[in-house]
Formats: C-alpha cells, structure tokens, sequence
C-alpha cells in the first residue's frame, strides 16, 4: 500500500510536470506557486480536508461495492440527493430530528437512489452498472428540482438552498492554522470500527465471499439477492451520507456545483484502497490532495477542465495496480 | 394541452439518430464480448474533433473522418486496456469517460478555433439515412455473413472459438474500431443538429444506448424500434414545459429525467427476459 502510493505520487508529479512543460509554463516557478497555494499553506489544507470528508466516504462506498464484485457507479447522485435531504432536513425538521436525525434522512436518501438498481439488479437480472448511471441523472436532475420554495434561497443569485445557521453545523477545531472539521475524527473512528466488524460480522463475511466466488456462494447456501440489495443499500447510504456530510460539515447548503465528481473520483480510492478497508483512509487523503493540486492548475492560466483529464489518467494508473497481470 | 405536428415528430427522430448510432456501436462491441461503458465518452471524443478539424481545415469530409479516426482510436484504448492488460471493462469504461469528460473542452480551448462562423459540415438528413440503414445492415451482418458469425462466436466463448481457429483479439479488434466509427457517426449527428460545439452537449446518450441494447436484447433491429420510441419520449421534455399535471407544475428538471425513468422502468419490466452474450468481460 505504502509503495503504491508513493510510486503514485511520484507518477502524479511527473504527469503535471510533462503537462506543464507541454504548455511551456516554466516548471520551478510553476511548482512553487502550487506548493505555496496548496501544499504549504493553512488554507490549503483546510480546503484539502474539506473534500477529503465526501471523498473518505464515497471511497468507503465503492470500496464495499467493489469488494463484493458489484459496483455502484451512482455515487454521484446518491451524493447529491444525500446532499439535498440533508439540507432540506436541516432547514426545516432540525429542531425536532437535530443533526443526527437530518444525516440518517440524508443516508436514507442515498439508500433509496441505489434501492431501485438493486432490486434490478437482484430480482430483474439488469446489470447494475447501467441503472446506477441512469440513476446518475434521474436523481441529479430531482436533486435541483427538489431545491423548491421552502428551502430556495429566494435572494441567491444562483440556484441554492437556503444557509444553515452556523449552530446547526458540525463544530470545526482550528490545529496549526488549518479548520479541521470535528467530523473528520468521528470518520476515521466509524473506519476503524468498520475494519473490526469486518472480521466477525457476518454480513461483511458473506460480502467478501461473494466478491470472490459467486457461484461458491450460492452453494454455501448464502442468500445472494438479498445479499446483494443489502451491500448496495449500504453503499448508497454512505453516498448519501457524503452528501449529508458536505452539507453538515463544510458547505452549509446544497448546491449544484456541490460535488466537483466526487463519486467518479471515488472509483479510483475504492481501487486503490485493494482489500483492506483502513487503507481508504489515506487513499482519500491522497486524492483529496490531487484533486486539490490539480484543480489548483487554473492559477498558472490553464484551462479549468484540464484536472479532470489528470485525474482520469491517475485513476487508469491505479487500475493497473489493480488489474495488470502481465508484468509492464 | 398536447400540440403535435409533424415537426415535433421529426425533432423526436433526429433525437432518436445519435443514440441508435451510440447503441449500434455498442451492440458491435457487446456482440464480440467487450462491455463497453464507455461509448459516451467516445462520442464526445470524436464529436471534438470532428468540430476542430472541420472548422481548422474547413472541409466536411476531412472533418467527418477526423472523427471517425479518433473514435477509432478511443475504441482501441479500451480494447488494448482489456485484451491485453486484462483490466475490467467496466471501469475502464468510466475512466475512459471521465477523461473524456475533460479532454474534450480542453482540446477545444487549446486548437484556438473559431466556431463563431459555423463548422462545415454534412446536411442532417445524411446522417438520418444512415441511421435508418444501420440496424438493417447489422442484422443482416449478424445472420448472413462469415464475420458477423465470428463476431457471435467470439462473444460467446472466447475459447471456443481461438480453438476453432478464430481469433477473439482480432475480431474484437475490428469490432472495437467499428464501434468507435459508429460513436463518431452519432457525434456527427448531434454537430449537424445542433449546428456548433458545445461542451456535453452528447447529454447522456451513450449511456441511453447502453440500456436500449440491454432492452432490445442485444437485437439490433429491436435496439432500433426502443430508439424511435425513446426519441418521441424526449420530445416530451419540449412539449411538456410549462404545462400543468395533474394540477401542479413540474419542473422542467423532471422532464429531463423522464427518459431516464422509462429506461429503468423498462429495464425492471424486461431485464430478466433478455440474454447477454455468454463471453462478455471474458478474455
């Protein structure tokens, strides 16, 4: 895990590096104007750990999904239906449900966007990774429409919910300059404890069999449709919590640049993060700092779009760690 | 409430055009055993430069087969990705996409061309022929000749068939560059339409496709009739604005999604009924 990641870095680095000598922007000045933005300022980091909470969980998602051979490509409108659940709940049950309740309605959300390419996928045959794309757009499409009178911040020029009130979000703590969101810590707990049911529950031991061999599954007399609409509800319920989260714990409000990709980039943390769940931990810190240093790229005058090119290109990398089985 | 003529059912065909081509490519590709997720970003791909080359040169035809080439070669990524290196299928297909996602208004930005004066290109009406041939031509390739049997074959036993003699990785081959020609096609489509480039302006067709192949159950004149009634379904987005439901108006949003929620609807209803190619994924 730690040489992938640094063989990652380092193919990352050399990646912006072509790309920035490609564009005949000198590359000392170049990198110094990056780190100083990104990397050595208080600032930075504070930006890098905002996204690393939709990141840390929408990474969690996939993982799940990817570990038990399914896979959950709808991140991105579970996220955003989260998102918009959570908003609405936080502008207006708050005081009856308080923040725990308005995150379990924003997983309860999530849940429900993956509940119907489960339910195709288990008892209908349809592969999955069609209907969570079109769930991709339903529930993108539904999110804004959703953004309706009661919680429409009618004095916003662009389309959003109305602010949260500073009380109602989770408390941040200032360390060496850098807003570190009190959510970050409960996360890496919630991982933690993730990691230790991982090897005495049953349903993440039906999980991983059924990632390894389905048809040893049916035989072991494991119950593989309910299975499978289990394991996608949970990972949409996590999706859904990434949206309630950047609601609760960065944002304050539902917007529709909320999620920059973050569950398309979640695809390469899930496949980076290989067999062992805490391993999603740093992968998602790992993203979160090159999807921060890429879309940091518009300060050097190059095209806004250019990162998600970068980022596709690392995300391939880490799939041949994944997949190759011929040596290169 | 409804006002239809025959203009809205042609808007509805020539939304139908670029998404019977995208599920025409993808039909190829599936047939030869190769899920290809990635025909949106294909589309894309070749759309972009079919815009830059046509407006840098000036010529339709070189613009045309620029996009050909380039659907060509973003289909054999794919196919070297997964027959040579063995990745999964699927999730290059969404890293192909996600590139494409960004490659093609970057592309757009750095040729510096003019699209303010319009690019050349060919007359809608030519790609709607080609449309209507398409499925037909498919369907007799896949019963009648030498290759569209070896094309069956090789998707479904890839073992089988090298045993026989055919070869899985040339087929597909031909197949994957077959099937990133058939994207260009329907990127060209949606260019003559809409008369300029646009960033995503494919809006999701290429995954439309991917369900319409699974609901035409891998059939390509079936794929095409899904087509037809798809399109006259996202007319639906046009005639629907602004008119009251049920006593309360929908955003336009929910119409936008509408297409969508029939696909799945279908997909529920059908799914089970239709058979994949045995050998898809398999190597």
């Amino acid at each position: 895990m730690i040489f992938r990641n640094i063989v990652l870095l380092i193919v990352a680095a050399l990646l912006l590096i072509l790309s920035l000598v490609f564009h005949g922007v000198p590359v000392v000045d170049a990198i110094c104007r990056i780190s100083d933005y990104v990397i050595c300022s208080p600032c930075g980091w504070s930006n890098i750990l905002r996204s690393f909470i939709p990141l840390l969980l929408c990474g969690l998602a996939i993982f799940i999904s990817f570990n038990s051979s399914l896979f959950n490509i709808g991140c991105e409108g579970q996220l955003a239906m989260g998102a918009v659940a959570a908003s609405a709940s936080g502008i207006l049950l708050y005081s009856y449900i308080g923040i725990v309740g308005s995150l379990i309605i924003s997983m309860v959300a999530g849940s429900l966007c993956a509940l119907i390419p489960a339910w195709i996928k288990a008892y209908r045959g349809g592969h999955e990774v069609v209907t969570t794309i079109m769930m991709n757009s339903i529930a993108i499409n539904i999110s804004l429409a959703l953004i309706q009178d009661p919680i429409k911040d009618n004095f916003s020029t662009s389309l959003s919910t109305i602010l949260i009130s500073e009380d109602r979000l989770i408390p941040s703590f200032m360390a060496w300059g850098v807003r570190v969101s009190y959510a970050i810590p409960l996360l890496i707990i919630f991982v933690g404890i993730l990691r230790y049911l991982g090897k005495r529950n049953i349903l993440t031991f039906e999980r991983r069999v059924l990632g390894a061999n389905l048809v040893a599954a049916e035989y072991a007399g494991i119950n593989v449709k309910k299975l499978t609409v289990r394991i996608l509800l949970l990972s949409g319920a996590l999706a859904g919590l990434a949206g309630g989260l950047s609601v609760f714990a960065c944002d304050g409000m539902y917007y529709p640049g909320l999620s920059p990709g973050y569950g398309y980039t979640a695809i390469g943390i899930g496949l980076l993060a290989g067999n062992n769940i805490l391993y999603v931990i740093p992968s998602a810190l790992f993203f979160a700092i090159i999807t921060k240093v890429t879309s940091s790229l518009h300060i050097l005058g190059l095209s806004p779009s250019y990162h998600q090119m970068i980022l596709a290109v690392i995300i391939l990398v880490v799939a041949t760690f994944r997949y190759s089985r011929r040596k290169f | 409430m409804f006002d239809l003529n025959l203009e809205i059912i042609a808007i509805g065909v020539f939304y139908a055009a670029p998404i019977l081509f995208a599920a025409m490519g993808g039909l190829l590709s599936d047939k030869s055993g190769i899920c290809n997720i990635a025909l949106e970003g294909t589309m894309q791909v070749a759309m972009v430069m079919n815009a830059v080359i046509a407006i840098s040169t000036g010529s339709a035809t070189l613009g045309l087969l620029g996009g050909f080439f380039s659907g060509a070669v973003y289909g054999l990524i794919l196919w070297v990705l997964t027959q040579y290196y063995y990745f999964d299928n699927i999730i290059t297909g969404v890293i192909l996409n996600t590139f494409a996602l960004g490659f093609c208004p970057y592309i757009y930005q750095i040729s510096s061309v003019d699209g303010e004066k319009g690019i050349p290109l060919f007359d809608k009406n030519f790609f709607l022929a080609l449309s209507v041939l398409l499925p037909f031509l498919l369907h007799w390739m896949f019963k009648n000749t030498k290759f569209g049997l070896h094309i069956l074959a090789v998707g479904n036993s890839p073992e089988n068939s090298r045993l026989a003699g055919v070869s899985p990785k040339y087929i597909r081959f031909i197949t994957m560059m077959l099937c990133g020609v058939c994207c260009a096609l329907g990127g060209a489509t949606i260019l003559s339409i809409g008369g300029a480039y646009a960033d995503n302006a494919t809006a999701a067709r290429g995954y439309t496709a991917l369900a319409i192949i699974i609901i035409g159950g891998w059939r390509p004149l079936y794929c095409a009739l899904w087509c037809l009634s798809l399109g006259g379904l996202m007319v639906l987005d046009i005639i629907m604005q602004g008119s009251e439901f049920f006593g309360f108006h929908p955003s336009w949003l929910i119409w936008n999604a509408m297409p969508y929620m029939v696909m799945i609807l279908a997909l529920a209803i059908l799914g089970n009924r239709m058979r994949p190619p045995t050998g898809v994924g398999k190597v």
